[in-house]
């Protein structure tokens, strides 16, 4: 009898023991995972940060957009002539930039290029960035460059809806 | 240990109830004299039997309390178990999406290099696979789980599984920038080139192909065998297709060049001396329905997006007595959208794009 009730003593012991072991398991996978969710979010914010500045660049590079003289590209310049043909080209197709560009707004000054808002936002990121605009002009010079015209220094502000 | 006459159930019994506790029994088993496997066979030829055993255990007070152990023992392990299945396939799953996220990021560094103009010559090293498909709208690339359409023109095997990858691009102007091609390989697709020795097409692809590629340039395909390739891809310029046998059941496929002709799966497509760019894509593509679609969707529509463009920056020039016929840039759009119906006429870009050129003299340069 004294036996019995010392054995089953022994087995609350036990189960005791397991209930702990579990508890504090489960803590520190719960910890564990939150900690792995957050660092993979954050990893994923990383991403559309720097999907974000790419759309910036990719204004840059756009060869409806960008300065080129034989093709030959000049950097973080935006052809004036261009910007005017495209705000009202990607005006009336939307549907065109869109897959390039995505939900993002785009100015130039004050001046808006492009224009594509999401119905909900999750993260917004906004970038300032310097540009020359560039206004061909056959007696003027673009700097040392080839280019015939004028430049301006300007900002180009670029906010990017992550989906 | 006594439990070699009470047999198994009353032995677990003892182990679970006696004042020594589970774990010192356990160690008594294992370092008892006779030692486990002794003790074991004892229990089993107890003169009663082990299944009388079990009768005698359920049908008393003693035997409820030998049906909880067991429980408890088989509930407790069942969830130990599979706790431990759960965890290793949750930190599979989260391995797999940092991988995937690295891959991604990789891509977009080189996409958004390629989309930018750079000409890009890139070797990534990565075990992911890859997977390139279009539907009749876009074309999308899936790495994991996770895809993600892509604005650029690839041309690639359908999957590619791990690397190193080898990425290049090559500008496409007609005549103004218009985007650039990407192309992607690893070494597990081979390339054998069939052609005579002084072939200029041969001489092209020699100096075009990236360095790293796995590509042989052969003069007869029947000495090359098969070498265990994910996949093989025989390119014959004005040759004859005809392959060794050991390649009947290995993964390959054939590509025929005769003349500015391509033929991929037997469609026929066109290139021009201006545009060899074309054959590049036709080698890479994965089959002749993934050619067509990027270059209707990504370089032709472009070419209408762009020109239209073009028109309207020229239509400002032109109080400089420059761009008077506006209409070169119809013509390049027209055709452009032509070509989205039929590949063939070539010509008449190469023509739309030579008179785009042309008006640029003396004139504001529009590209």
């Amino acid at each position: 009898m004294i036996n019995e009730r010392s054995g089953q003593i022994k087995m609350f012991e036990n189960v005791g023991v397991l209930v702990v072991f579990f508890f504090l398991l489960m803590t520190g996978i719960i910890f564990y995972f939150s900690y792995q969710e957050k660092a993979i979010n954050e990893q994923f914010f990383e991403l559309n940060k720097a999907k974000s500045f790419r759309v910036a660049e990719i204004v840059f590079s756009m060869p409806e957009l960008g300065c080129y003289y034989n093709n030959a590209h000049f950097y973080a310049c935006i052809d004036e002539q261009k910007m005017i043909a495209f705000q009202k080209y990607a005006g009336d197709h939307p549907e065109v930039y869109f897959p390039i560009l995505g939900f993002a707004e785009i100015k130039l000054d004050n001046q808006i290029i492009y224009e594509y808002l999401p119905e909900k936002q999750k993260d917004v990121f906004a970038y300032n960035l310097p540009v020359v605009l560039f206004s061909p002009d056959k007696n003027k010079r673009c700097g040392d460059t080839a280019l015939r015209g004028l430049c301006e220094p300007k900002n180009l502000m670029v906010k990017y809806y992550a989906s | 240990m006594r439990m070699s006459k009470k047999g198994i159930l009353t032995g677990v019994r003892d182990l679970f109830s006696s004042k020594k506790g589970i774990l010192t029994n356990v160690r008594d088993l294992f370092s008892s004299k006779k030692g486990i496997l002794t003790n074991v066979r004892d229990l089993f030829s107890s003169k009663k039997g082990i299944l009388t055993n079990v009768r005698d255990l359920f049908s008393s007070k003693k035997g409820f309390e030998m049906q909880f152990s067991w429980i408890f023992i088989l509930i407790a392990g069942t969830i130990i178990l599979s706790f431990f299945v759960m965890l290793a396939q949750k930190q599979l799953v989260i391995s797999e999406s940092k991988q995937e996220i690295y891959v991604w990021q990789k891509f977009n560094d080189v996409f958004f290099s390629a989309l930018s103009g750079e000409d890009v010559n890139f070797v990534m090293d990565t075990s992911a696979t890859l997977h390139f498909y279009c539907t009749n709208i876009q074309c999308s690339l899936k790495i994991g789980k996770k895809e993600q359409p892509y604005d650029l023109p690839i041309f690639s095997p359908a999957e590619l599984n791990g690397g190193p990858l080898i990425l290049w691009s090559k500008t496409f102007n007609s005549p103004f920038h218009i985007t650039n091609l990407l192309f992607i390989s690893n070494e597990k697709t081979r390339f054998i080139i069939v052609s005579d020795a002084n072939n200029p097409l041969k001489t092209y692809l020699e100096n075009n192909l990236p360095q790293g590629m796995n590509v042989d340039f052969v003069v007869n395909a029947m000495n090359e065998q098969y070498q265990g390739h994910d996949h093989v891809r025989f390119v014959f310029i004005d040759v004859n297709p005809k392959i060794h046998p050991s390649f009947n059941d290995a993964p390959h496929s054939i590509i025929k060049v005769a003349g500015n002709k391509v033929f991929i799966n037997n469609q026929e497509y066109y290139f021009t001396d201006e545009h060899k760019e074309l054959l590049l894509a036709a080698l890479f593509s994965e089959n002749s329905d993934m050619y067509e679609i990027q270059l209707k969707n990504k370089i032709f529509d472009r070419i209408k997006d762009i020109s239209m463009i073009l028109k309207e920056k020229a239509r400002l020039n032109q109080d400089l007595q420059c761009y008077t016929n506006l209409k070169i840039f119809d013509d390049l759009a027209s055709t452009a959208d032509a070509l989205n119906n039929d590949l063939s006429d070539l010509t008449s870009l190469t023509n739309a794009e030579k008179a785009i050129e042309n008006s640029q003299k003396n004139c504001p340069r529009l590209y």
